[in-house]
């Protein structure tokens, strides 16, 4: 009974998973504060590269970055690696740094959409064949680092209630 | 010790070899699978989006009241600048086939819901809930009642996305209407587009009308992109540039038409 508990609990998770995702891509859109919008799914791959052991972290985070990529319309999908790169990161880092604390949890957000954004320029200025505007990258990288830092709180209380529950 | 020390180390290695092999292949194989999945994903979306729609109106009943009042008044108006509009359209009907011109036809389109938007803050799209099954295929334009919206990118077999004006890989050839000034109308994440590419000396006023010049073989002539609203000097100081407003309201539209002939 308890094996058929946890793992309904895993499915559970799973769609959780899913469910975020897809908030991501509707409700979140009137949300939009100077066009940019909080990327919930990549506050999600830093909450599971800190709580879960690393195989179990490297396999969410190929599941995430396929759900970013299912919405997206790049001919390849770069989230894919790009998240298995964050979450291995992550996963280092919270093994040298005590992250009980949800302040240090936000900024692992910060670094991880700053990264990730930064990445996410220079492809799509590669794709695009041409030179991105600076004040649109400024204003996504920086706007959009602080917004999901700003929101992660929220998804690392539902986090806590739905394992410690 | 050092022996086993290097075993270890060349094992780790060509784990790490495979597995970013795998990565790599999993990046180029995911896109084929979006298809299915968003088929599947399509009932949940449809589900979240009527929610999200049902509470908008519960949220903003107050403030649809007071628009529903304007619209009633304005659609009254219409009715009437309508009536005499036909009147001049059968008369330019006349005086067409009096010059033997080739009638335009009108767009054979399809109406589909937007069930979906971008992912994240790096593209502006939108998914909609008709695809290849209803006819719909890569490339075609996307417009609302107001006007150009975009054009479709990604096609399964009920839904698809559409690439949306203010799309960085957006570029449509447009001109001024009143001056015929033609430039490159392009997106910019953000809720207006920019307009670039027009001569120094180019006749370009705030309130002007930009429509689609037809070069871009895929965009028809005539479809209303937006008005203007800010003109500036490129860095260059060798061409100017113009900040156009959509006639559509991009971040929240909710029904567009496809033009499929």
């Amino acid at each position: 009974l308890i094996c058929l508990e946890k793992k309904l609990k895993k499915i559970l998770f799973l769609l959780i998973l899913v469910i975020v995702a897809l908030f991501q891509i509707t409700y979140l859109e009137s949300l939009r504060i100077f066009n940019v919008k909080p990327d919930l799914i990549l506050v999600l791959l830093v909450l599971v590269s800190i709580y879960f052991d690393f195989k179990k972290a490297l396999v969410l985070s190929i599941f995430l970055g396929f759900l970013k990529d299912l919405f997206g319309v790049d001919k390849i999908a770069l989230n894919i690696p790009l998240f298995v790169l964050w979450s291995y990161l992550v996963f280092k880092l919270s093994r040298k740094i005590i992250v009980e604390k949800n302040f240090i949890k936000a900024l692992f957000v910060f670094l991880i959409n700053f990264l990730h954004n930064i990445i996410r320029y220079f492809i799509i200025s590669f794709l695009i064949k041409d030179q991105i505007p600076i004040f649109i990258f400024l204003r996504i990288l920086i706007l959009e680092s602080f917004y999901t830092t700003l929101v992660s709180p929220l998804l690392f209380m539902g986090f806590k209630t739905f394992f410690y529950k | 010790v050092n022996l086993h020390l290097n075993k270890f180390k060349k094992r780790q290695l060509i784990n790490f070899f495979y597995f970013s092999l795998f990565i790599f292949i999993l990046s180029l194989i995911i896109p084929a699978f979006r298809s299915p999945v968003l088929f599947i994903l399509r009932f949940p979306l449809k589900i979240l989006t009527f929610l999200g729609h049902e509470a908008n109106g519960i949220i903003f009943y107050h403030l649809n009241m007071v628009q529903k009042e304007k619209l009633t008044k304005e659609v009254e108006f219409l009715k009437q600048k309508l009536v005499n509009l036909e009147e001049v359209s059968s008369e330019n009907k006349r005086l067409k086939k009096l010059l033997s011109l080739k009638e335009e036809t009108s767009y054979k389109v399809i109406a589909a819901k937007v069930i979906g938007r971008s992912v994240d803050s790096w593209s502006s799209q939108i998914i909609i809930d008709k695809g290849s099954s209803q006819g719909i295929k890569e490339g075609l334009v996307v417009i609302s009642y107001a006007g150009l919206v975009g054009r479709i990118k990604e096609v399964s077999l009920s839904t698809a996305k559409v690439m949306l004006l203010n799309d960085l890989n957006m570029a449509v050839a447009a001109m001024v209407q009143r001056s015929r000034q033609e430039g490159l109308v392009s997106g910019t994440l953000s809720p207006n587009l920019i307009m670039r590419y027009l001569p120094k000396d180019s006749d370009v006023k705030i309130s002007d009308t930009v429509i689609t010049s037809g070069l871009t073989p895929l965009y028809p002539k005539g479809l209303l992109i937006g008005t203007v609203v800010q003109i500036g000097e490129e860095f260059s100081g060798l061409s100017r540039y113009c900040i156009i407003k959509p006639a559509v309201n991009l971040s929240s539209i909710e029904e567009v038409l496809i033009i499929i002939s």
